[in-house]
C-alpha cells in the first residue's frame, strides 16, 4: 500500500488514558448540544457521557470519561470552562472518586440455563429484572470492569441486545490521606 | 392561500400565551417583545444596525421605525451587513448589531459570524424566527439558527418568552465584550416579538455570571518569573497579536519594548499596534512575515507572545516553531495555553494589566545586547521585499506603497479582503496605530474588505477609509455598493485586479507543477470602474504607474459616496516572502527562483 506523505507529519499518536471529569453546567434546552458538539469539532475523544438533574432543577451534572493524553484532557476542561453554560468543571483523576454504570443485559435463557443465569447474576449482585419465555433481563450495577465481566460471562448464553447508561461518577465526600486539598 | 395557516397559528400561539392578573401590573410598562428589543437596545447605547427585514423579523423593524435614536443601514446581502457590524465593532471597540430574518436571511449571516468568532470581534445578530409552535416542522423560511450557530458563536440564544427578551439583551452585551470578545447570535420567534410583557425596570446593573470568568485576575508570580527570565535573555523576541489592539494595551507594549530594547514582531491581527517605522519593529511574522521576523524567533533563546493565539499561519511547522526558544505566552483566554504551544512561561491575564506589571518589574534592571541586534540588522540587508522596479507594468506593491504614501495622516482605516493583496497590504502599508488595519484574519473570508469599510467610515465617520482589495475579493460582496451609494458612504475601494484567484494561482504554481486550474477569472469580469459608475459612485482604472497617482488622489478626494480605483496589476506578480505549508518559517523563499 502506498503512504501519502501527509501521513508522516500526522502527529504521534497518544496514549489512551480514561479520564473522569464531572461538570456542572445550566439546566436549559441546547446545553448538552453546545457540549457534545464542542467534543465532536475539536476531536476529543469521549468514551462515554451521562447527564441528569441535580437536586437543584436549575442545574445538571454531566460526567464524561475522556479518552487521551494529559495534554488533551487539560483542553477538555478549558473548552468546557470557556462555555457559558458551564459552571464548574472538575478532574477526578488523581481524585478519589466514586464511578458506578448500570447495564440492562438482555440474555437467551431456556428453562433449563435460566437457573444458572440467575446464580451467575447473584455472583454480580446483580439482579433480574424482567423474566420472559425465552429470555431475561439483568440489570447490573457497579464499575465498568465489573459490569463489562458480567457481559462476558453471559455472552455465552447469547446476549440478544443491551443498553447501557455511560458511567455517572462523583468525588468522594472523604478524601484520601495522601490528596492535596482543592 | 398558502399563508393563512401560518397565519392562524400564530394567531393562536399568541392569544395561548398566559396573560398576568390585572392585579400584579403594579409597577412596568406593558411592552411587546419586539420593543423590547429596540428599547433594550437604545438602554446599551446601540447607535447604529446593519441588515435587511424579511418576514419573521417584521415586529422589531415596525418597532425600530419608531425609534429616533438608532440608525439602520440596509445592506444588499446579509453578509454585507454583518461584516459592516463586524468592522464597525473593531473601530469603536463597542459591539456591532445586526438584524436578519429568519431561514435565509440568519444562513446568510453565518460565514460572518464565523469570521466574527475567529477574530473575537463583539458582533450580536439578532435573526427573527418562525413562530414558536411552527419550530421544528420545516416551516417557511425555518432554519435551526441556535444549532447551526453553536460552534462559531461564543454564546447563543434562542428567546421562548417575550418577557426574557430584556435580560437576554443585557447579558448578550456582557458576553459580547467582557474577557475575550466574541460574537452573539439572539433568535427570535415571531410569537415572542409579539406577545406581550410588562418590563420592569430592574437589575440594570452589570450581570454577574455564575462560572462565567470575566477577568481573570493576573497571577504575580508568573509575571515575575516571565521578567527573571526575560532580563536573562539573550536574544529574546517580542511576538504581538491582536490582542494588544483589544485590551488597548500599546503604551503598556512600548513602555517594556523601550524599557529592555526589544525586538517586536506582528501577527496579521497585530499590525499598527506598534507603529510600523518604529525601530524596534522587525515586520509580520509566518507565513508571508518578514525575513527579520521569521529569523528572530527562529534564532531567538526567550519569545514573548502576547494576545495572540498562535495560529498555523504564524507558527507554520510546529515543532519547527522557535526551537530554541522559551516560550511566554500572555492571553486572556486559558484555553490559548498549550492548544497549539506548549508555553514555559503561561500568563492568563488582560495584557494591559500582565504588561503594567512586566514593565515595573523589569524597569532599569537591564538591556538588550547589542550583538542580536546587530544580528537582526543583518536580516534586514539580506531579505529586503523591496519588488524589482519596472515601469513597463503596474506593480501591486507600489500601488499600496504610494497608497500609503497618499494616506499618510496616522488616521486612515484600511481594510482588505483575503488574497494576494491582503498580503501585500500587510506587508507594504506601513501602518501606524491599533485598529488601523481591518482584516479577516482567521475565516480568511474573501468579499469582507468592502462591506468592512463601510461599517468602518459609519464607526469613524471623520477618519479616511480605504478596502484594499483584489477582483476576486471585490466581486464576492460587490452589491454594497448600492448600500454605499444610497447612504452616501464617501470610502474608497483600490482593486489590485491581476485576472486570477491570486493567492491560490501562486500556490498552483509552487506546489502544482503550474497547473492553473479554475483560477484565471478575468474574462467575464467587466470593467469594474464602469460597474462602479452604473450603481452612481465614482470609478476609476488605471493600467499604469504614471496614472497611478492622480487616479488614488482623485478617487481620495471624492466625498460624495463611494469610489473605485481599478488597478490592472503586473497578473504575474506574487507574494514573497513565503513559507511552503509544513515547512519550518526559517525556510521562506524570497521568489519564485528560490523554490
Amino acid at each position: 500500500m502506498r503512504t501519502s506523505s501527509w501521513v508522516k507529519t500526522m502527529p504521534k499518536p497518544k496514549e489512551n488514558q480514561l479520564h473522569p471529569l464531572t461538570a456542572l453546567v445550566k439546566n436549559k434546552s441546547g446545553v448538552l448540544s453546545r457540549l457534545s458538539g464542542l467534543f465532536a469539532r475539536r476531536g476529543f475523544n469521549i468514551d462515554s457521557l451521562a447527564v441528569g438533574e441535580t437536586t437543584d432543577p436549575r442545574y445538571s451534572r454531566i460526567s464524561i470519561i475522556v479518552k487521551g493524553d494529559r495534554e488533551t484532557l487539560d483542553q477538555v476542561v478549558k473548552q468546557l470552562n470557556k462555555q457559558v453554560d458551564v459552571i464548574s468543571v472538575k478532574d477526578l483523576s488523581d481524585r478519589s472518586h466514586v464511578e458506578r454504570e448500570l447495564s440492562l443485559i438482555k440474555v437467551h435463557a431456556s428453562t433449563e440455563n435460566r437457573s444458572e443465569i440467575i446464580e451467575l447474576a447473584d455472583i454480580f449482585r446483580a439482579k433480574v429484572a424482567d423474566v420472559g419465555k425465552d429470555f431475561v433481563i439483568v440489570e447490573a450495577t457497579g464499575s465498568a470492569d465489573k459490569v463489562e465481566a458480567l457481559e462476558d460471562l453471559l455472552e455465552e448464553f447469547g446476549i440478544e441486545e443491551i443498553a447501557r447508561t455511560g458511567r455517572v461518577v462523583l468525588e468522594r465526600a472523604e478524601k484520601r490521606k495522601d490528596e492535596k486539598p482543592e | 392561500m398558502a399563508n393563512s395557516k401560518n397565519q392562524d397559528e400564530l394567531n393562536t400561539a399568541t392569544k395561548k400565551r398566559p396573560k398576568k392578573e390585572e392585579d400584579e401590573l403594579t409597577e412596568g410598562e406593558k411592552m411587546t417583545g419586539a420593543r423590547a428589543v429596540v428599547r433594550g437596545l437604545e438602554e446599551q447605547g446601540v447607535e447604529v444596525i446593519f441588515g435587511i427585514i424579511g418576514g419573521a423579523i417584521m415586529p422589531i423593524y415596525d418597532e425600530l421605525g419608531k425609534s429616533d435614536k438608532i440608525r439602520h443601514i440596509t445592506t444588499t446581502h446579509e453578509q454585507g451587513a454583518i461584516h459592516a457590524a463586524d468592522a464597525y465593532a473593531r473601530v469603536t471597540g463597542k459591539p456591532g448589531v445586526v438584524f436578519a430574518t429568519s431561514g435565509p436571511g440568519a444562513a446568510n449571516l453565518m460565514t460572518g459570524v464565523a469570521n466574527a468568532y475567529m477574530d473575537s470581534s463583539p458582533v450580536i445578530s439578532f435573526t427573527g424566527q418562525v413562530a414558536t409552535p411552527l419550530i421544528g416542522q420545516d416551516s417557511f423560511q425555518e432554519v435551526d439558527v441556535r444549532g447551526m450557530s453553536d460552534p462559531i458563536t461564543k454564546h447563543n440564544y434562542l428567546v421562548m418568552n417575550p418577557e426574557d427578551v430584556p435580560e437576554t439583551i443585557r447579558e448578550s452585551f456582557h458576553l459580547a465584550q467582557s474577557g475575550r470578545p466574541g460574537p452573539i447570535v439572539v433568535d427570535l420567534p415571531k410569537d415572542v416579538q409579539m406577545g406581550e410583557f410588562i418590563w420592569e425596570e430592574d437589575s440594570q446593573d452589570e450581570k454577574e455570571f455564575e462560572g462565567y470568568e470575566v477577568d481573570p485576575e493576573v497571577n504575580e508570580q508568573d509575571v515575575e518569573d516571565l521578567a527573571d527570565n526575560l532580563l536573562l535573555a539573550e536574544r529574546p523576541v517580542v511576538l504581538i497579536g491582536g490582542g494588544i489592539a483589544q485590551a488597548g494595551a500599546e503604551t503598556e507594549l512600548m513602555n517594556v519594548v523601550e524599557e529592555l530594547e526589544l525586538p517586536v514582531a506582528s501577527s496579521l491581527m497585530g499590525l499598527g499596534c506598534v507603529n510600523s517605522r518604529d525601530p524596534h519593529f522587525i515586520g509580520m511574522v509566518g507565513m508571508h512575515g518578514s525575513g527579520p521576523a521569521n529569523k528572530a524567533i527562529a534564532k531567538s533563546d526567550l519569545l514573548l507572545a502576547v494576545g495572540t493565539r498562535l495560529d498555523d499561519r504564524i507558527t507554520g511547522n510546529v515543532e519547527d516553531f522557535a526551537p530554541n526558544a522559551e516560550i511566554a505566552h500572555v492571553d486572556i483566554d486559558p484555553a490559548e495555553m498549550g492548544k497549539i504551544v506548549q508555553p514555559d512561561f503561561p500568563v492568563i491575564g488582560d495584557a494591559k494589566e500582565v504588561l503594567t506589571y512586566l514593565h515595573e518589574q523589569v524597569e532599569g534592571r537591564g538591556r538588550t545586547e547589542e550583538e542580536w541586534w546587530n544580528k537582526i540588522e543583518s536580516w534586514f540587508e539580506k531579505y529586503s521585499i523591496d519588488a524589482k522596479k519596472d515601469d513597463s507594468v503596474l506593480k501591486p506593491q507600489e500601488v499600496v506603497r504610494v497608497l500609503s504614501e497618499l494616506t499618510d495622516n496616522n488616521e486612515t482605516i484600511v481594510t482588505t479582503g483575503v488574497g494576494q493583496h491582503q498580503m501585500w497590504a500587510a506587508q507594504h502599508y506601513e501602518f501606524t496605530h491599533p485598529n488601523q488595519l481591518i482584516t479577516s484574519g482567521g475565516l480568511g473570508t474573501m468579499g469582507f474588505g468592502f462591506p468592512a469599510a463601510i461599517g468602518s467610515q459609519v464607526a469613524a465617520p471623520d477618519k479616511p477609509v480605504v478596502a484594499v482589495t483584489g477582483d476576486g475579493s471585490f466581486q464576492m460582496n460587490i452589491q454594497e455598493l448600492t448600500t454605499a451609494v444610497r447612504e452616501k458612504i464617501p470610502i474608497t475601494v483600490v482593486i489590485l485586479r491581476n485576472g486570477s484567484l491570486g493567492m491560490v494561482r501562486q500556490w498552483q504554481q509552487l506546489f502544482f507543477d503550474n497547473r492553473l486550474v479554475e483560477t484565471l477569472i478575468d474574462e467575464g469580469t467587466p470593467s469594474l470602474a464602469k460597474v462602479t459608475e452604473a450603481y452612481g459612485g465614482k470609478g476609476i482604472s488605471v493600467a499604469e504607474e504614471e496614472g497611478l497617482r492622480p487616479a488614488l488622489q482623485d478617487a481620495l478626494n471624492y466625498d460624495r459616496g463611494p469610489s473605485v480605483v481599478e488597478c490592472f496589476v503586473a497578473e504575474e506578480e506574487n507574494v514573497f516572502p513565503m513559507v511552503p505549508a509544513g515547512a519550518a518559517n526559517e525556510n521562506f523563499i524570497l521568489g519564485e527562483d528560490d523554490a
